[in-house]
């Protein structure tokens, strides 16, 4: 009996692990598409790309500066990719999550806290001037967007009852029931903001921008490198499929079970998120701190009071 | 051993060029043929497996190159490309040599260090711009922040026995002296980070170098030379002043409004590069390359229209059929960019330059910025020109509604080398006090025509044009030092 239930938890890691995977390569070959498009050569031979990038990344030697220290900087390659592995165990791909925790939302925002650790470690630890640049970056971005994020997390939260996200999924597939992204789109837009924010991508990427030759990644190649890149696109599909159960209604759909129902609405978030990232320039972090603070997280507030009134009232 | 072989086959090079004073027709065709075989150009050399050279350059930019060579991990190529028509083929040879797994076990074997950044500290040091100094090599107190011994690399032998002297008080990481503090502008006692930006930088004017002190991520002050270019004996050419001049010559209508815009688009790319907006950017650079080829063949053609061949119907309809394509791209590329209040917002009030300064350039980065817009916008829309003829006023080349007079190629020349430095006369000032984004994106809005201004130089000393002596060495042009505040 025990060793069947170890065997069914195994397979449900693996399946998750696996869909993970699977979607962050669809988002990396959907970005390298669009930028074919635009340098115009073509989209369709793009889509192998990040395959062979991992290739070429698989065999390349893995470069150390002098003083560098490649423990810190390795720990922190490994660390992103593993960080999003373990916020994906809280998300229900269907009825139930791999982990089903009482937690759960507080355990994804602490994995997702860990991408600040791994991008430091990774910069710091490179011991290159833009590498740390791109380190502290990421830091102040940290600082930036992790409040408004925190209170948009809670706010789904609030409006469940419940910390535990197969519960907040539920509340939304109840019949009379509208998807928490029509109480609280606020939340529901910052949320997508900060998961632009904490896998630095599109408008956030400064901590690996192109201005300070790759920032966090600057000193760092082969294996270390695969990591980091393969780590910031299953960060950013941890943040999506995120998305579906706390704000989408998570598998509610009519005909289809529920499963196709989550994939197909992570797919969907991701293209969007990927689409929208490369429509605008870079934030800079300097200047979106001051609108982080004084808007959005007054905003965020707004958003969790009027939940919560929504509930003490029984609308939701 | 097969599979390092095949996954060796399926790598896509990632050039990191760099490229000398006298050579932007070089890296143009290199980077018009990187872009359309889909390679991906390296940030930095760790991601680098090609380095690409841009020309010949004097003994400072070799050092530089050696030292980002030496943090190419393996598998690497380096070539050297001294002329536009070359580069395919010196493409072709390195990506071949990239994957030709024999010949690097055989290279690996004759190498020294098999882990080459460990083993040569020096290698890290400073001039290699994006060469990762690492963090520990700041040293130095405000005293002597001019002085060469922060910036080493400049001087191996030098900077070597600053090393070991350094050993000997203690271990420190890398045998490199720790970070010192200076005062900032605030009273307060801060670290201070050397950091030397070109001449091995993405989207960086070539030949510039940028010292800078930094506390945090705000440069206290900012010291600005120039690399010599060509020291093969060549007189430096500015492609663009050439280019520009002869469009100017040729009688056909808006060759010269074409010209201006392809260099304006190749600024334009580079600067959204820098503002991070690379999507917008990779498209620019698409643009860039068709707008250059039009004017190229509108050349090429008024050249045989003379001589009154059959060929040059054929070119015009070609190139004309070109421009239907080309032209509503560049509309719809432009206006993303010009509507994009993101953009607006991440760049408003940065770098500002007075008016007296010099019309090209006065305003601030967002003006710049503009500007380049009008030049394009002017070939894509001759009607709309009432906002170009301003421009074009403005230093580029004289009004022609107001001076019907052509303009000759020395003055265009002469224009932008006054421009180029302008620039670079107002960068220190401009820089001191600003965080690193910031003095990107400002560097990036001037975009200093290093080589006219090198190519105006050497035509005024030697008024016979060619002649041995071009200043080799670092050429320190208009250092204001530091403009500490």
């Amino acid at each position: 009996m025990g060793s069947r239930m170890i065997s069914a938890l195994l397979w449900n890691i693996i399946l998750g692990f696996v869909f993970l995977g699977v979607l962050a390569y669809a988002a990396a070959a959907w970005s390298a598409f669009l930028s074919a498009r635009e340098s115009g050569t073509s989209p369709v031979a793009a889509l192998a790309g990040p395959g062979r990038e991992t290739a070429r990344l698989l065999i390349r030697q893995r470069s150390i500066a002098p003083g560098a220290d490649a423990l810190l900087a390795r720990i922190g390659t490994w660390l992103l990719p593993l960080a999003a592995l373990l916020a994906v165990l809280v998300i229900p791909l269907g009825q139930h999550a791999i982990s089903d925790l009482s937690v759960g939302v507080v355990w994804f925002n602490a994995m997702e806290v860990l991408a600040w650790a791994a991008v430091w470690m990774v910069g710091w630890g490179s011991n290159s001037i833009w590498g740390l640049v791109g380190a502290n970056r990421f830091l102040a971005q940290g600082l930036a967007y992790e409040l408004p994020h925190m209170f948009a997390l809670i706010t789904a939260a609030v409006g469940a009852g419940s910390l535990r996200v197969s519960d907040i999924a539920a509340v939304q597939e109840q019949p009379g029931h509208l998807w928490f992204v029509v109480y609280m789109p606020a939340a529901f837009l910052v949320f997508l903001l900060s998961l632009l924010g904490f896998a630095f991508f599109g408008p956030f990427n400064q901590p690996v921008g192109r201005e300070i030759a790759g920032g966090a990644a600057a000193g760092i190649s082969g294996i270390d490198r695969l990591l980091l890149l393969a780590g910031r696109y299953l960060l950013l599909t941890a943040g999506a499929a995120m998305a579906v159960p706390l704000f989408l209604g998570g598998g509610a759909g009519p005909l289809l079970p529920a499963w196709p129902w989550v994939l197909f609405k992570t797919v969907a978030v991701l293209a969007v998120l990927v689409w929208i990232g490369r429509r605008v320039p870079a934030v800079r972090m300097e200047r979106f701190t001051e609108i982080s603070w004084l808007v959005l997280l007054p905003l965020t507030i707004l958003q969790a009071l009027a939940v919560s009134i929504f509930v003490l009232v029984g609308w939701i | 051993m097969e599979l390092i072989a095949r996954l060796l086959a399926l790598g896509v090079p990632h050039p990191f060029l760099m490229t000398t004073p006298g050579s932007t027709s070089v890296r143009l065709a290199v980077e018009k043929l990187v872009r359309e075989r889909g390679w991906s150009e390296a940030l930095s050399p760790a991601d680098a497996d090609m380095l690409v050279l841009c020309g010949q350059g004097g003994p400072e930019f070799n050092k530089a190159a050696g030292r980002v060579w030496e943090q190419l991990p393996a598998p690497r190529a380096r070539i050297v490309i001294s002329a536009a028509q070359a580069a395919s083929d010196c493409l072709d040879a390195a990506a071949a040599a990239l994957r030709d797994l024999e010949g690097f076990r055989r290279l690996e074997a004759d190498r020294p260090d098999v882990a080459p950044m460990a083993a040569e500290p020096m290698n890290k040091d400073d001039g290699g711009g994006p060469a990762m100094s690492g963090h520990a090599d700041s040293e130095t107190a405000t005293s002597d922040t001019g002085s060469d011994s922060d910036m080493s690399g400049m001087d191996i032998a030098g900077s070597e026995s600053n090393m070991s002297g350094m050993d000997m008080d203690m271990e420190l990481p890398g045998g490199r002296p720790m970070a010192d503090r200076g005062a900032d502008r605030d009273g307060l006692k801060l670290d201070q980070l050397h950091l030397v930006l070109g001449p091995a930088l993405p989207d960086w004017p070539a030949g510039l170098v940028v010292r800078l002190v930094l506390q945090g991520d705000v440069a206290q002050c900012a010291e600005i030379s120039v690399l010599a270019g060509g020291t093969d004996g060549r007189a430096i050419s500015s492609f663009w002043a050439d280019l520009l001049g002869g469009a100017a010559q040729s009688e056909q209508t808006g060759h010269l409004e074409l010209v201006s815009a392809a260099a304006a688009t190749d600024s334009l790319q580079r600067f959204l590069s820098v503002a991070g907006w690379q999507s917008a950017a990779r498209t620019g650079r698409r643009l860039r390359d068709g707008l250059l080829e039009a004017a190229v063949t509108d050349s090429s053609s008024t050249d045989t229209a003379s001589t009154g061949t059959a060929v040059t119907d054929a070119a015009r309809a070609d190139s004309a059929a070109r421009r239907h394509t080309l032209y509503p791209q560049c509309r719809r590329w432009l206006r993303t960019v010009r509507r994009s209040r993101l953009l607006r917002w991440s760049i408003a009030g940065l770098g500002h330059l007075d008016n007296g300064v010099s019309s090209c350039l006065c305003g601030d980065v967002t003006a710049r910025v503009l500007r380049w817009m009008d030049d394009i916008s002017i070939v894509l829309d001759p009607a709309s020109g009432a906002a170009g003829d301003e421009v074009l006023a403005l230093g580029r080349a004289p009004d022609p509604g107001q001076s019907t007079s052509v303009p000759d190629p020395g003055s265009l020349l002469a224009s932008r080398a006054a421009t180029a430095r302008v620039a670079l006369t107002a960068l220190p000032q401009l820089l001191a006090g600003q965080e690193l984004a910031a003095v990107r994106l400002i560097v990036a809005s001037l975009d200093p025509d290093i080589e006219a201004l090198q190519a105006q130089a050497a035509g005024l000393e030697q008024s016979p044009p060619l002649s041995p002596e071009v200043p080799s060495g670092q050429t320190p042009v208009h250092s204001h030092g530091q403009s500490n505040d």
